[in-house]
């Protein structure tokens, strides 16, 4: 099967005149259809950054240095203006972070859907038709027809984001990127709007792309994880293989993992990673890991590690690498490698 | 909404009554009376004193001021003491020309300076950024009446393209709606352009350019018209400064607008003349003020939804006197 969405080296860097804040670090993603991708990491860790680098929608201060983009075999780094405009709404539509703003607030939640189906309306649709349509999204989302001539500001944050879910499905869209769409709202609304986009989503067997920072969103609705740091992917598997703790995991994984309280076995106190993220400003010369990781070693400080895949998970760490490939592994890890 | 209308308009008439106030209070405190000013520093006494009592100028302060009210509500703002004509006539009759003036104006900063604004905000940092930016700060910085005075050399006595005097055609407007132009044009571009930074970078844009539709649908229909409420501001203050400009503008192309009036009656201490047009010149202010009010409301749907709870509230609890009367019942 062909990925719908490959993502190759990428670099994003944002350039103001005091510094360069190095977002991205070579990311590779491969996203095939029907598949739910769960992109997790830690706040300033690059997650949005690879959804608007896909929307082609960075702000101005970001600089792709390299890489490529790739949907549907179609380049997006470097499309015009035209293409791009094909591609977002009706290939690629996305949910935003934060539902109270991203609302036009002179609009009516109605017109801003209906915006949305007229700009990619292909088979000319009538008035009437158009009505029809914007009538069935707002059905599709759960908000009554009636509260489509409202304002934003006429709806609770749950309700927006219902919208902003509504405007993103109008065209039926392969792809969904959705960029922590449930991080502003309440734990009830969350489960609801995540409850809401999953049926959706299996109903119209679109892709999607869940950034978040909350593994419990993550283990409800993907099918593969990336575990992103510093602007690297440093962990990618499928959700079971990520979330099984008996396998070998990159020690942020780990870390992340003991951060989560656990509901089977009593403990005092949870472990936290130590330090803080690394300062994307000024990273590290080896990995970026290396100052806050408990197996760092003397090549983690100056080598750069590179991908290795172990069994199905592809991680980017040294101490695997010396674990598992090297001379002391166990009889798991051989038979991982043998597959591989 | 229409409840709001009604009591900004009912809200106008205490607002009046101050303004009355201070206009008379201050005109009340310039030397000389009516009559020495009609007849000039040569007459008798007798003939003086005779056109001040006609006039009512030895009754007293307060009581002359309660005429006055009256007198304006009626309508009627006395009479010039030169020309002997209403004072109302006289304002009426030269109100087109400052009228034209700050219409023509006004709709010329429009044309030049939201466009202009909306082009720095959108091209931040480019040549036409550079260029707006820099137009609107000399624009800010050049004083009126020297700019009125270069053109006056250029245009008519070097070029005699333009006339430099009188109102009689509209090519007699071409400098004068320049020079109020403007500073009009240099305040609007940058309150554009300033808001217009603010809401291309705003979260909703965003999510617009994500829809994938027209970047100049984009940049006009969702940024510009959330950053229209401050330029409307800005539009309206300027209306008001236009037509108090005219004073220095009119005076200087002979326009024989309001503002040239204005200066002569200064000049004669013509003080009802003075009067009613201060009175009416603040009273056009506050009627633009309460125009844009509204058209904040057919902006901005929250301002309504503000403006509507208000109505509601009032209309739930009842006018002052109905509450009053309410509760002087309960204790009767």
């Amino acid at each position: 099967m062909s990925n719908l969405l490959e993502i190759k080296d990428l670099h994003v860097v944002y350039k103001t005149r005091e510094e360069h804040v190095f977002a991205l670090n070579g990311i590779h993603l491969e996203l095939q259809k029907g598949e739910t991708l769960g992109i997790v990491g830690e706040t300033g860790a690059g997650k949005t950054t690879i959804a608007l680098a896909v929307m082609q929608l960075l702000a101005r201060t970001a600089v792709i240095t390299s890489g490529s983009i790739q949907y549907d075999s179609q380049e997006l780094i470097g499309a015009s203006q035209r293409e791009l405009q094909k591609v977002r709404g009706r290939k690629i539509a996305m949910i935003f972070q934060d539902p109270m703003t991203s609302l036009n607030p002179t609009m009516t939640v109605g017109a801003q859907v209906e915006e949305m189906v007229r700009a990619h309306d292909l088979e000319n649709l009538s008035d009437l038709e158009i009505d029809k349509k914007v009538r069935k999204i707002f059905k599709a989302v759960e908000i009554h027809h009636r509260r489509r001539k409202e304002f934003p500001h006429n709806f609770s944050g749950g309700m927006k984001q219902r919208v902003v879910i509504a405007m993103a499905l109008a065209c039926s869209p392969e792809l969904i990127i959705a960029d922590e769409p449930t991080t502003a709202l309440d734990v009830t609304v969350q489960s609801q709007v995540l409850r809401l986009m999953n049926d959706l989503k299996v109903k119209l067997n679109t892709s999607m792309i869940m950034i978040t920072h909350d593994l419990g969103i993550v283990a409800k609705s993907c099918d593969r994880v990336a575990i992103m740091y510093a602007g690297e992917i440093v962990e990618t598997g499928k959700l079971e293989e990520v979330f099984d703790k008996s396998l070998a995991h990159h020690p942020y994984t780990t870390g992340l993992f003991k951060a989560i309280p656990d509901l089977y076995s009593k403990c005092d106190r949870l472990v936290p990673i130590q330090g803080v993220a690394s300062d994307p400003t000024d990273l590290p010369d080896g990995c970026n890991f290396s100052l806050r990781c408990n197996q760092c070693m003397d090549i983690c400080r100056e080598v750069d590690p590179i991908v290795n895949s172990y069994g199905n998970l592809k991680i980017k760490c040294h101490y695997l690498e010396q674990e598992y490939k090297g001379g002391n592994c166990d009889e798991q890890s051989t038979n991982r490698n043998k597959k591989t | 909404m229409r409840g709001f209308i009604v009591r900004r308009l009912l809200l106008l008439l205490p607002t009046i009554l101050a303004i009355i106030f201070i206009v008379f209070f201050v005109t009340s405190l310039t030397p000389g009376s009516p009559g020495r000013i009609i007849l000039g520093p040569n007459a008798e006494q007798v003939n003086v004193d005779a056109i001040n009592h006609e006039l009512g100028f030895d009754k007293p302060f307060y009581a002359r001021y309660v005429d006055y009210v009256i007198n304006v509500f009626k309508g009627d703002l006395g009479k010039t003491y030169f020309t002997n004509k209403p004072v109302i006539d006289e304002i009426i009759s030269r109100f087109p020309v400052t009228f034209n003036l700050a219409v023509y104006s006004l709709f010329f900063s429009c044309i030049i300076g939201i466009p202009l604004g909306v082009f720095s905000a959108v091209k931040q940092y480019s040549i036409i950024d550079y260029l707006g930016t820099t137009l609107a700060i000399l624009l800010a910085v050049v004083p009126t009446f020297w700019f009125a005075l270069v053109l006056i050399l250029f245009f008519s006595l070097e070029l005699k393209m333009l006339p430099s005097s009188g109102a009689s055609s509209s090519l007699h407007y071409v400098m004068p709606v320049i020079v109020t132009a403007l500073p009009a044009i240099a305040s609007i571009l940058r309150m554009t352009r300033t808001t217009m930074l603010e809401t291309i970078r705003s979260d909703y844009v965003r999510t617009a350019r994500a829809k994938g539709i027209n970047e100049n649908k984009v940049v006009w229909y969702h940024a510009f018209k959330n950053a229209l409420l401050p330029v409307v501001t800005i539009i309206g203050m300027n209306f008001g400064f236009t037509i108090g400009g005219t004073v220095i503008t009119e005076s200087i192309f002979s326009l024989p607008g309001l503002g040239l009036l204005t200066i002569n009656s200064i000049r004669n201490k013509d003080i009802p003349q003075v009067m009613g047009i201060v009175l009416f010149f603040s009273l056009l202010f506050l009627l633009i003020m309460l125009l844009i009010d509204i058209l904040y409301a057919y902006l901005d749907p929250r301002i309504k939804a503000t403006y509507d709870a208000k109505e509601e509230t009032a209309i739930r609890k009842g006018t002052f006197f109905k509450r009053s009367i309410r509760r002087i019942k309960r204790l009767v």
